[in-house]
This record gives C-alpha cells, sequence and structure tokens, in this order.
C-alpha cells in the first residue's frame, strides 16, 4: 500500500508512518519542517527497511497543487490518505491572539479540507483506498479550555461525515477517530497523567483497523463511555467543569 | 505555543532538588529559539546528581528525539539522535549483532546523558568510558547554532562535551563506534572474599581478561571487614541471535519511594544475606540480562524511602587502595553508617578536564540521606584529597565546589574553555552551580 501521512514529523503521526513502515507499506511523509521529517524517514528506512520519503507542507497555507504533484510523481499514486496534522495551543482558552486564532484554524480544518480535496478524485479513481481523520475528544463538547481547537477538530469531523456520505459505495472507505489524550507535545508540557496513553498504541490500533468499518469510533475505546457521560452531563453539572 | 511546566525536580536518590521549569519538545525549530533564562538538557533525568535541573532552570528534555539516523553494519557504527535510550537502541543493535561497548546498567538511560556524563559500564579498564566510543557529534547552542564536532572539526568542543555535563548546548546527535556481540550468554562466577582487600588484590591480578569484573561487599556485619563476592563475568561467543531486553519497568521514585526508608543497618543486613544468597551460584544470562541488570528491579531505590541516599565513588590509585579501605572501614565506624551497597571495580581511560577516568580502583558507596551520611562524606572528601584519589561529581549529589577544586586540575581549563565558548553561560544545572561553574 501506498500511504501518505500528513502531519507525520512527531507525535502520532510518526508513530502512525512507524507502524505503516513496520507493516511494510510505501510511506510518505507530509509536515512543515524537513529538519524534523528527514530524522523520521531515516529512522523508519533503516529500521524496517522500508521505502520512506517526504515532503514539506505547512498546513497553515499548503499548495496543495504542488504537494499533489509532488506525491504522484514520486509514489507513482495513492492508496491511503492519513490526516493526523494538529496543533494546539496553550492559550486557547479565550487568551489568543489573532494570528494564532486564525493558524489554529488552518492547520487543524482549512489545511486538511483543502488537502483532502486535493487527493480526493486519486482516492475514488483508486477504487481501494482508505482516508483516515483524526479529531480529538477535546470536539465532545465545547469547554473553556480547547475552545478554538475543538472547534476546528469538530469542524474537520463534520467534513469527514460529509466525505463519508459522498464517498458512499465507491472504493474508498472513509474512517475517523476521536483520539484521547497521548503522551505527545499536544499535551503541553505537564506529566503524562492515568489516561494519557502512548501515540504508538494508537497508531497500531488504526492500523489494524484499516479494513474495519467506516465512520466515527473513539482510540483508545474506553473513551467512548467518558464522551457518553461528558455529552449527556447537564449543563449545571457541565459549567463546573471548568479550570 | 506550549508554555513549560514548573516542576520540582530530584536526581536519583532525592540528593539534589529544585524547583524548576520543564518543557519537552519534539521538533527540530525549537533549537532555533534563543532561550530566555538558563537552560539545561535533560536525558532520563536518572543521574545521581543535579546535572538535568536547577533553581529556576529550564529543564529540556531530549527524550522525543529518538531516531536512528545511520547504520553501518559492516564496520559497526551508528549515529543517533541524542534522546534514544540504551534499551532501545540494544534492540535494534542486538538482533544485527552489535553492541554499544559501555553501558550502564539501566535501559532508560538515553544516549544523550551518557555523552554528557561519560559515563563508565561495567568494564571500564578494557573498554574505557562512554566518550571513547564517540566519534562525531552534532551540538546546538543558541549563540552558535547547530555545530558538527567531531576529530576534524571542533576537536576542543568534543573533548569539552564530552563529559561536559551538558554544559555547552545541546547533544543533537550521536554517532558511535560499536562492538561485535558475542551470541552466546554471559556467564558469571562469584568468588567469595572475607574482605574488601582481598577483593582489591583479585581485581588488581584478574583485571585482564575478563569481560566484566567488580566486586559488591557486606558492611552491615561486625568488625565490617567487607566480605562479599567478586564477580568474574565472560560473555561466551556462541552462534545464537541475543535476546531483546524485557519491557523495562519504569524508575519513578517521586511516586514509589517507601514513606520511610528501611535501609538502617538491620534492613541492610537483611538485604545483603539475600543478595549474596541469590548471587551464590555461577549464571548463565543472557546479554539483555547481562547488560540492564537494574531493568528488572528498580524497587532497590525505593527500599531508602522519601529521604533518599546519597552515593560517592572514588577513583584510587592502586598504591592506595589499602589505605584507603582501612580509613574507610575506620570513617564508617566513627560516624555509624552503614553503606546500603559497596562496589569495586578496576578502572581505566585517560584523565581529562572533569571526566572521571583513568588508572586505579574505583569504590562506590551508597548510604540513607541524613546527618551522619553527610558528615562521612565530608570526610571521604578530606580522604580523597589527602591520598589522590577523584570523586565521581556526576554520581555525588552533595560534592562541594572545594573538592573538586582540589580533586581535578582540569577545572580551570574546563571552566574557561567553557566561558569562551558561552560567555553568558545559558546552559546551568544544581550540578554546575553547586561546583562553581
Amino acid at each position: 500500500m501506498k500511504a501518505v501521512v500528513i502531519g507525520a514529523s512527531a507525535g502520532l503521526g510518526r508513530a502512525l508512518a512507524g507502524c505503516l513502515a513496520e507493516a511494510g507499506h510505501e510511506v510518505m511523509l507530509v509536515a512543515r519542517d524537513g529538519r524534523d521529517l528527514d530524522p523520521v524517514a531515516r529512522d523508519l528506512s533503516i529500521r524496517f527497511d522500508a521505502r520512506v520519503q517526504w515532503l514539506e507542507a505547512d498546513l497553515a497555507a499548503p499548495d496543495v497543487a504542488e504537494l499533489r504533484t509532488g506525491v504522484l510523481e514520486r509514489m507513482g499514486g495513492l492508496d491511503a490518505l492519513f490526516m493526523v496534522a494538529g496543533l494546539g495551543d496553550d492559550a486557547d482558552a479565550g487568551i489568543m491572539e489573532d494570528v494564532a486564532l486564525r493558524r489554529l484554524i488552518d492547520v487543524n480544518l482549512t489545511g486538511p479540507a483543502s488537502i483532502i480535496n486535493a487527493f480526493l478524485p486519486d482516492l475514488m479513481r483508486n477504487g481501494q483506498s482508505h482516508l483516515v481523520g483524526v479529531g480529538s475528544v477535546a470536539a465532545v463538547r465545547g469547554r473553556s479550555r480547547n475552545m478554538v481547537y475543538g472547534s476546528a477538530k469538530r469542524g474537520l469531523e463534520f467534513y469527514f461525515e460529509a466525505l463519508r456520505h459522498r464517498l458512499d459505495g465507491g472504493g474508498c472507505r472513509v474512517q475517523f477517530y476521536r483520539a484521547g489524550f497521548m503522551d505527545t507535545t499536544m499535551l503541553g508540557n505537564e506529566r503524562p497523567g492515568p489516561l494519557v496513553v502512548r501515540p504508538e498504541a494508537v497508531a497500531r490500533a488504526m492500523v489494524a483497523r484499516l479494513g474495519g468499518p467506516s465512520g466515527m469510533a473513539y482510540l483508545p475505546r474506553r473513551w467512548l463511555l467518558a464522551a457518553l457521560i461528558l455529552r449527556l452531563l447537564p449543563w449545571p453539572l457541565f459549567r463546573r467543569m471548568r479550570r | 505555543m506550549t508554555v513549560p511546566a514548573r516542576r520540582l525536580f530530584h536526581c536519583l536518590g532525592f540528593g539534589e532538588s529544585a524547583l524548576g521549569w520543564r518543557e519537552s519538545p519534539d521538533r527540530y525549530r525549537f533549537f532555533d529559539r534563543m532561550p530566555q533564562g538558563a537552560c539545561i538538557p535533560m536525558g532520563a533525568g536518572l543521574s545521581l546528581a543535579g546535572a538535568s535541573f536547577g533553581e529556576g532552570v529550564r529543564s529540556v528534555e531530549m527524550r522525543r528525539f529518538d531516531r536512528i539516523l545511520d547504520f553501518d553494519p559492516v564496520q559497526g557504527a551508528i549515529t543517533v539522535e541524542a534522546g534514544i535510550t540504551l534499551g532501545r537502541l540494544f534492540e535494534f543493535l542486538a538482533p544485527r549483532g552489535w553492541l554499544v561497548a559501555v553501558q550502564p546498567g539501566y535501559p532508560d538511560i538515553t544516549v544523550g546523558g551518557c555523552v554528557a556524563g561519560n559515563v563508565h559500564g561495567k568494564n571500564p579498564l578494557a573498554h574505557g568510558c562512554f566518550g571513547r566510543w564517540v566519534t562525531a557529534l552534532e551540538l546546538a547552542h543558541p549563540a552558535h547554532g547547530r555545530l558538527r564536532l567531531s576529530a576534524d572539526e571542533r576537536p576542543d568542543l568534543l573533548e569539552l562535551t564530552i563529559g561536559g555535563f551538558g554544559l555547552t548546548g545541546w547533544i543533537l546527535s550521536v554517532t558511535l563506534r560499536l562492538l561485535p556481540l558475542p551470541g552466546g550468554p554471559v556467564v558469571t562466577e562469584p568468588v567469595k572474599v572475607d574482605s574488601l582487600e582481598q577483593a582489591a588484590e583479585i581485581l588488581a591480578v584478574r583485571k585482564d581478561g575478563a569481560d566484566l569484573l567488580y566486586s559488591w561487599h557486606d558492611l552491615a556485619m561486625p568488625g565490617r571487614s567487607g566480605a562479599g563476592l567478586v564477580f568474574v563475568g565472560r560473555h561466551l561467543d556462541e552462534p545464537k541471535v541475543a535476546a531483546i531486553p524485557g519491557r523495562c519497568r519504569a524508575l519513578d521514585q517521586d511516586r514509589r519511594a517507601l514513606p520511610v526508608g528501611v535501609m538502617n543497618r538491620a534492613g541492610i543486613a537483611v538485604l545483603n544475606r539475600m543478595q549474596a544468597w541469590r548471587w551464590r551460584g555461577t549464571k548463565s544470562q543472557d546479554a539483555a540480562a547481562a547488560t540492564f541488570p537494574f531493568a528488572a528491579n528498580p524497587e532497590y531505590f525505593y527500599l531508602y524511602g522519601r529521604n533518599g541516599f546519597i552515593e560517592h565513588q572514588t577513583l584510587i590509585p592502586w598504591d592506595m587502595a589499602e589505605a584507603y579501605i582501612a580509613r574507610l572501614r575506620h570513617l564508617l565506624d566513627r560516624h555509624s553508617v552503614t553503606p546500603g551497597l559497596c562496589v569495586m571495580k578496576p578502572f581505566g581511560g585517560a584523565p581529562c578536564l572533569l571526566r572521571f577516568e583513568g588508572d586505579g580502583l574505583s569504590l562506590a558507596i551508597e548510604v540513607a540521606r541524613g546527618r551522619a551520611a553527610l558528615a562521612l562524606f565530608a570526610d571521604l572528601d578530606a580522604l580523597d584529597v589527602e591520598l589522590g584519589c577523584r570523586a565521581n561529581i556526576l554520581k555525588d549529589a552533595r560534592l562541594p565546589a572545594a573538592a573538586v577544586a582540589a580533586q581535578y586540575s582540569g577545572l580551570e581549563t574546563f571552566r574557561s574553555r567553557l566561558l569562551a565558548f558561552d560567555p553568558d553561560r545559558l546552559m546551568q544545572s544544581s550540578l554546575s552551580r553547586r561546583i562553581g561553574l
């Protein structure tokens, strides 16, 4: 399989690229900074003897035509697109500057939608392709923290639902995950708490579920219950959950 | 943007603590920024002194930079990012028949930490310290950018960085020469000794030819003769693929140390009996278990309790070994202190700057922290100076500046070269401030 991982320089994206390379797939890493992508590509090629390449693209303003040409030229097509990129901001609690706010929406929603849109014809033509997106449990309910991030991820999730509707019956399987807390820089610099899992665990589950059901799921699975409770929590109780 | 998190850091053993900031980047653009205030790189954060944190200092964890950048399976060389742990590196190298020559006993330690501490492994006599196996480094410093260091490029800075306690900047990547890994098990045979002196004699004689050579002593018994075991290990070369290390159990003393320590004289006596019993016969271990003996039992460190322990490792010239041992025994009695651990090994390498290297006998003791322990260690400092010994700076959380100045002739050179490279002294730690750097 030829897989493109958007947001592959660190965290879940890097872990996912590792799982794909280990399983013998050809991987194209995409992220903002080649200085981060090159070590990942070298590491995976050396450890798994896999074909791993990389391309730079800034999700805040991606040149999607160039990215698409680059991917198709270097890989000669694609079978799977993983949209893993995400950006958080510690100030995302109502104290963010406008530039940072716009960047947050661009990287988490506008950029991903625009890249998926560019690759959509290729995915549809393929006949047996995968489109996988990653959202967050922060998008379950609007909270005083991750205000803009949660909104953008919720938007992305909505777009994925629409994609699933559009691509239903064709060859492209659309999967979306609400990922729980992982030990990545998205968590800030705090020590990982008990709910935090390694991104490798989530990545492994994503690869294992590739042929599985379309639609939205929680990873790790236990977040389903937590999210359900959070969703159903009446406002007088929910408003107290502020930090 | 992420904000650094406030955190109270402790070194292993709680010998040194400081309230600082923790940052855990995963992209290279982090190193483009000019930091505000003092910083220090942090590997696993497991050293016995406050080398990776300081009061008000930003500790920058390197653990997310852990990739393999280059591997030469013919010549036996590897280039890795500094945050890769010895355990992960072993996992990659062992099935391919290679081994990092010098490895401390705990697999969570990072390669960057090994370089900054110029650590020793199980056979410092034959293999020297970690720095001997480093052929090149990439260093990043806010004032100088990214620098390549090797024998041909900035050799002075390479020398300063190996055993430089992270004070020259961020070590980004390290190129290491490797040793072929023998396929067979490590067979360790314990030799019973009645005293520290007897062990020192055996270590002096048998120092050539063993792959693993150290002694362990029980100083809890009346008379403190230091009866114990000398371990002589040999790595057999049989055609068999080496095992992979088992799951490493994380060492988390902050959360798991007993509320009250049990390492008093009686507790130590009991523990020593158990250890002597466990180690009584010839043992055959796979390479992974022999390389990382502490992976399986981090609980040992928790026994000292929240009050912790301090360690003192001294490099004694061979002709002073007997005198040192006699004086040590006397001091232990005078201060009524019983070491929870006493280990000796023959040492090698060449002394340079602040590195713990050179010919001699290394003697390390670990004692429960307290007033008596501090008084004992102060006397040991004086003894070290008197007998021409040197204490390991990275292992002693209270070693005062005066002791370092008296024992290390390279201190002034180290200080002036560091100042010449970094006049603003951006990298600082509890350790660097304590020893006056």
